[in-house]
């Protein structure tokens, strides 16, 4: 089976900041990775170079046999990887409906011009954003909040939103920083069997994760970053037992939920 | 060649003028972030207060002081009662903001001294110099004098004094300034006003060769800001050396080839300069955002 | 229509075409007539800025210009070269999108002041080109002998004639305006206002709509200036200067850029404020020209004070929020979501 994701030999430096170094690992196809780390080992560092937020120092990356480190952030949607935002990026002056439907600007190429006239093709696009949003919004279970302006949600929403969007884009390759981030016991619990049909539907999942519950729960396999470098890689099973993460989390005083 | 040095000369008048316009600017954008469009108005308002105090009989160097106090309260009050009512705002309305107080002023202004131009004496006697057989004023003289005055002062209250370093804090960091006892929200006017009183002094030198009128703000204004976009915006010697490339442009373009569209060579240029570095002469790459 | 998603209605735009058909029954005189058929041409252009400012978030100082490069090219292509204004506009059109096209790459690379300084340094080359470009635009005392538009045998002359052949274009040009923003296009443009790394992580291609929203606006003044050329019998380089450019502003900042009915009150409101000072100025001698700037700048300042969205998005948010209320009092099911408020 040929890998979905490799990145090789990746390295970000901000000025004197090394955030993430010399980190190389391959994602298959239609599973969960997890990718594990104290505060601050650059676990967004990498998922922003992954989406292409901004490009790597030095190393490459690689989606499907294609090169993408060096391209503009908007070319990586349409070749079928999507995320979600650790500090939410929703739309907020936009209904819910509407913050989706931006998720489907990819899947549909009307020009300008042919919006200006309203053209047969516009009609024909404007419709197909808005059944395929409406059938996401229902697999989420958002149906309710439709007419809602996205500003105006609660944080679990607001998460469920944001997941709304990234998968309205059809991805192939899901990313998701902390989607579980400020969830009550509850809505994690639903997150994590969202996350799960979701993989049921053949998309692969990259999630960054503090709660361990969760990650060790759903994770097929498990990348831990400490200080911007890979320490182990593995099933859950093995990174648990694995006596340099143990460390790692243990040396970083404010982490507690590493439950071993 | 004459003709080349007589160019250069008056390229270099104006643009110390605009050079102390610009740094104007640098003043306010590096305290507050705020690029203040209204800056030209108080060069306008420094040459025209000249003239009224100068009307009303008070001697040239009390009305000299005078105007730069005045012209420093008014700037003072600009920033209490307009710009600081809307902290926060993105800098597209903060541009908004500074030019709907600039063409209030100006508005204003015309009401008050009317649509002509005034004249104001020159600083000392009138007879041109010869140098190099080109010929300067004795005002122009005291236009650059002023300006190294304007650079040395400014250059020790920013480097020497404890305001400069109170200046300096607030634009770094605003809450750590804070918690170190210095108030953003006075340093953000004394700024203001500091700038008003550079705008006036820039005012009152260029009076005499200028014949001031109520309307003259804002073309200063925009070059003054050109020149600090230029140099890249933030930088001190970046505004200077923009403004005098800005002034020296300008006049070698109306010397050679046409006095009308000196203006459309300097902005051509500006234009120019633009395309090729983004973030102007001596700029870092990530100014330019502003008002965050 | 589709629940929850911004859409076109015809209502509003009957309703305001009602008005505008309208309008010269009730006020017939030259003066006002003259003065409405310019708040169209003003619209146009507000139109225009509006969906630059608030939609692509930019700043043009420089709208005036592409306002005049639509009327100096037909003004000469028709005079000089005796063609007809409908073929010039053509030019009208292109010559403003192709210089918007080329400074837009500068743009592209510019972010906040500097790209206001860029348009800025654009406007006022532009008028000085206009100014001193003698052999061509005769200059300062402006250049005259423009023909009228004509069609099917009919000549659009100042009037009421005139006046419809505006405001059907501007009604174009909104109801143009209004199919883009309610389109997939449309929302990519507000979605870059909240979030552009959202909007560039699900595919929106900033800076391709960031170019042609300012395409377009540079195409909407073109236009305005095409309309303006041939209403009058000569334009003169005045009206294309940096006084013009703030005048737009002033329009789309009072009404208010994110919504395209903002931006044609704003155009409207200014309209009604000049013809008031107009009025008011034959009868108390300080309200002068200067008096209509000091209020034009008495305005922005308070407008970005008080109300930075403008008027219109002001109120339609405060409807909005009625409306929520008086559904949360009826209790509509649909929006009892606010009550995760709090929580955010
Ligand atoms: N844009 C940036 N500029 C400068 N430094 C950055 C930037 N982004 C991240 N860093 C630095 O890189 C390091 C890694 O940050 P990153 O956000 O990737 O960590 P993380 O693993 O996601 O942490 P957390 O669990 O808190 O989200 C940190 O030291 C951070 O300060
Ligand atoms: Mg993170």
């Amino acid at each position: 089976m040929s890998s979905l994701l490799q990145v090789k030999n990746v390295t970000k430096r901000f000025g004197g900041v090394v955030a993430n170094r010399n980190v190389s690992f391959t994602i298959e196809g239609k599973n969960i990775t997890g990718l594990i780390g104290p505060n601050g080992a650059g676990k967004s560092t990498l998922f922003n170079m992954v989406s292409a937020v901004f490009p790597p120092s030095e190393g490459e990356i690689w989606f499907e046999n294609k090169r993408i480190d060096a391209l503009p952030s908007y070319k990586i949607a349409p070749m079928g990887i999507s995320r979600t935002f650790q500090n939410l990026q929703v739309f907020k002056k936009m209904t819910v409906i509407e913050n989706v439907m931006v998720g489907l600007h990819t899947r549909t190429a009307s020009s300008l011009a042919a919006a200006a006239f309203r053209l047969p093709r516009s009609r024909k696009d404007e419709e197909f954003i808005y059944e395929n949003a409406m059938e996401v919004i229902k697999f989420i279970g958002l149906e309710d909040l439709i007419e809602v302006d996205a500003g105006n949600l609660p944080l679990g929403k607001l998460r469920l939103l944001e997941l709304a969007r990234a998968l309205a884009t059809k991805p192939k390759l899901l990313l998701l920083d902390e989607i579980a981030a400020g969830l009550n016991h509850q809505e994690t619990l639903e997150m994590s069997e969202l996350i799960l049909k979701i993989r049921d539907r053949g998309i692969s999942i990259f999630v960054v994760e503090h709660d361990m519950d969760l990650v060790m729960r759903i994770c097929d396999k498990i990348i831990v970053l400490d200080q911007g470098e890979k320490i182990a890689e593995g099933t859950p099973k093995a990174v648990q037992n694995n006596q340099r993460v143990i460390e790692a989390y243990l040396g970083a005083a404010d982490e507690k939920e590493l439950t071993v | 060649m004459n003709d080349s040095i007589q160019f250069l000369i008056s390229g270099l008048t104006i643009g110390s003028i605009y050079a102390i316009v610009a740094l104007g600017f640098v003043t306010i954008y590096s305290v507050t972030k705020v690029i203040n469009l209204a800056q030209g108005e108080f060069v306008m308002l420094g040459g025209m207060t000249m003239f009224s105090l100068i009307k009303l009989g008070i001697p040239y160097f009390i009305a000299f002081l005078l105007t730069v106090v005045i012209v420093m309260a008014i700037g003072w009050l600009v920033e209490w009662a307009v710009i600081r009512k809307a902290k926060g705002a993105d800098p597209l309305s903060l541009i908004i903001l500074t030019i709907g107080t600039a063409i209030f002023i100006r508005g204003i202004a015309g009401m008050v001294w009317g649509k002509n131009s005034v004249k104001v004496e020159p600083f000392t006697n009138d007879v041109p110099i010869n140098i190099l057989g080109a010929s300067i004023t004795p005002q122009s003289v005291w236009v650059m004098v002023f300006m190294l005055l304007v650079v040395l002062v400014l250059y020790f209250l920013i480097e020497k004094t404890m305001l400069g370093k109170a200046f300096r804090a607030c634009s770094v960091n605003p809450t750590a300034a804070r918690l170190m006892a210095i108030s953003p929200k006075k340093m953000s006017s004394l700024s203001f006003a500091l700038s008003a009183g550079l705008g006036a002094i820039a005012g009152l030198v260029i009076a005499p060769i200028m014949f001031p009128s109520y309307d003259m703000g804002i073309m200063l204004g925009i070059k003054g800001f050109s020149a600090s976009i230029l140099g890249g915006l933030g930088s001190a010697p970046g505004a200077v050396i923009g403004g005098l490339l800005l002034g020296v442009i300008e006049s070698l373009g109306a010397g050679y080839i046409s006095s009308g569209i000196k203006d459309a060579i300097s902005f051509g240029v500006v234009l120019m300069i633009l395309l090729i570095r983004p973030f102007g002469l001596l700029g870092e790459k990530n100014v330019g955002k502003g008002g965050l | 229509m589709r629940k929850g998603v911004q859409s076109f209605s015809w209502k509003g735009i009957a309703v305001f075409s009602a008005l505008v058909i309208s309008f010269p029954f009730l006020f017939s005189s030259s003066f006002y007539l003259t003065k409405a058929t310019f708040a169209g041409i003003y619209t146009i252009v507000a139109v225009g800025l509006g969906l630059l400012m608030g939609f692509a978030g930019q700043i043009s100082l420089g709208q005036a210009a592409f306002y005049g490069i639509g009327a100096y090219s037909t003004a000469i292509l028709s005079t000089t070269f005796g063609l007809n204004p409908w073929l010039t506009l053509v030019i009208s059109l292109a010559a403003p999108a192709l210089l918007a096209y080329l400074l837009g790459h500068t743009m592209a690379r510019l972010h906040g002041y500097y790209l206001a300084m860029a348009t800025l340094a654009f406007g006022i080359v532009i008028h000085v080109l206009l100014t001193e470009w003698k052999s061509v635009t005769k200059g300062a005392s402006g250049f005259f002998g423009i023909p009228k538009i004509e069609l099917f045998g009919f000549t659009f002359r100042q009037g009421i004639s005139y006046y419809y052949l505006v405001w059907a274009f501007a009604l174009i040009v909104i109801i143009l305006s209004l199919n883009i923003i309610h389109s997939r296009i449309g929302r990519a443009l507000r979605s870059i206002h909240d979030s552009e790394v959202a909007s560039g992580a699900m595919g929106v291609d900033t800076g391709k709509y960031k170019m042609q929203v300012f395409i377009i606006s540079s195409m909407f003044a073109g236009l305005a200036g095409w309309l303006f050329a041939h209403m009058s019998y000569s334009i003169s380089p005045g009206s294309f200067g940096l006084n013009g450019s703030i005048l737009f502003l002033t329009m789309v900042v009072l009404g208010g850029g994110t919504s395209i009915w903002g931006a044609v009150c704003g155009a409207l409101l200014i309209s009604a404020i000049s013809i008031i000072v107009h009025t008011a100025g034959s009868h108390v001698s300080f309200i002068t020209s200067d008096f209509e700037q000091v209020l034009y700048g008495f305005i922005m300042m308070l407008i970005v004070i008080f109300l930075p969205q403008g008027l219109v998005p002001a109120i339609a948010s405060k409807l909005k929020k009625q409306k929520q209320k008086s559904a949360r009092a009826n209790k509509v099911p649909a929006i009892g979501t606010v009550k995760g408020d709090q929580n955010v």
